[in-house]
């Protein structure tokens, strides 16, 4: 678990006018660089693919409603 | 890139300076070492206290060993420790997929502190007088640093225990949001980028 060295290693996103778009709006909102944003988005699909991966269902809840349904991801 | 400087000082029960490190990331021999002396030393604390008639805290029987087999390889997760006299004397992980509660932050990410714990000889729940002092300031020093690094603006949040209510609130200055239904009535503190800010200034940042 001790993290390698944090240097760092770039590489080049290819994306379309809409993706980039999503991507610059997400940054804004949650106050990250676009580089912030993707490694924060990286963090939350390997969480949420290792959970899958041990066949547990990704749940969502309404905080005002309580109602509860499964998020269907491909 | 900000950071903790290194060395950080912790002090001896006498107030007198004692230099340690701050670890970014724990492996097997953390986890080793928990078991070679955190988990006698606590055990021995604990049957003395029970002996007594005491109540335990409410940390008495984190395994350290299980929570941290638990995230191996996972990026959401970063553990630290704070190491003398070639032992950790505090253990602390921290989870960084969790938004903010407080209005003006709510929904950015935060570094969620998940557990944090001190050595079993630098509670003074378990022992008195302790080994040393500053070990939880100095993790919750990390903790914000690592939420700057991470463009989180020093945001960080945790759920404390009864315990440790007061220095979160006093000592730390987080924003108090009350008991929480899912943290079991537990309540949830949380630190915005001023309150942040002032804690760094206060520590020597």
């Amino acid at each position: 678990m001790r993290e390698k060295e944090r240097a760092k290693k770039t590489m080049t996103l290819n994306l379309s006018d809409e993706e980039m778009s999503v991507v610059e709006s997400l940054a804004r909102e949650k106050d990250l660089s676009k580089t912030a944003l993707i490694r924060q988005a990286l963090r939350l699909y390997q969480a949420v693919d290792v959970r899958r991966a041990r066949g547990d269902k990704l749940m969502v809840e309404n905080d005002e409603t309580k109602e509860k349904s499964e998020l269907v991801l491909l | 890139m900000t950071s903790v400087p290194q060395p950080v000082w912790l002090r001896h029960s006498d107030g007198s300076p004692v230099a340690a490190s701050l670890v970014r990331g724990l492996n097997e021999q953390h986890i080793e070492l928990w078991r070679a002396h955190w988990y006698p030393a606590r055990e021995a604390a604990l049957s003395k206290q029970a002996a007594s008639g005491q109540k335990l805290p409410e940390h008495a029987r984190w395994d350290w060993e299980r929570k941290l087999r638990k995230v191996t390889g996972l990026l959401g997760f970063a553990g630290y420790a704070i190491e003398c006299d070639g032992i950790p004397q505090g253990l602390m992980l921290l989870d960084l997929n969790q938004t903010a509660k407080v209005s003006k932050q709510k929904g950015k990410p935060l570094v969620y502190v998940q557990y944090v714990e001190v050595a079993p000889w630098n509670s003074e729940l378990l022992v008195k007088p302790i080994r040393y002092r500053g070990v939880g300031s100095l993790l919750i020093r990390a903790a914000i640093e690592r939420s700057i690094d991470e463009e989180f603006h020093g945001r960080v949040g945790l759920v404390a225990l009864p315990q440790a209510e007061g220095f979160y609130r006093n000592t730390i200055g987080m924003t108090d949001l009350g008991p929480q239904l899912e943290a079991q009535g537990l309540r949830y503190f949380e630190l915005t980028e001023a309150q942040a800010k002032a804690f760094v200034a206060k520590t020597g940042g």
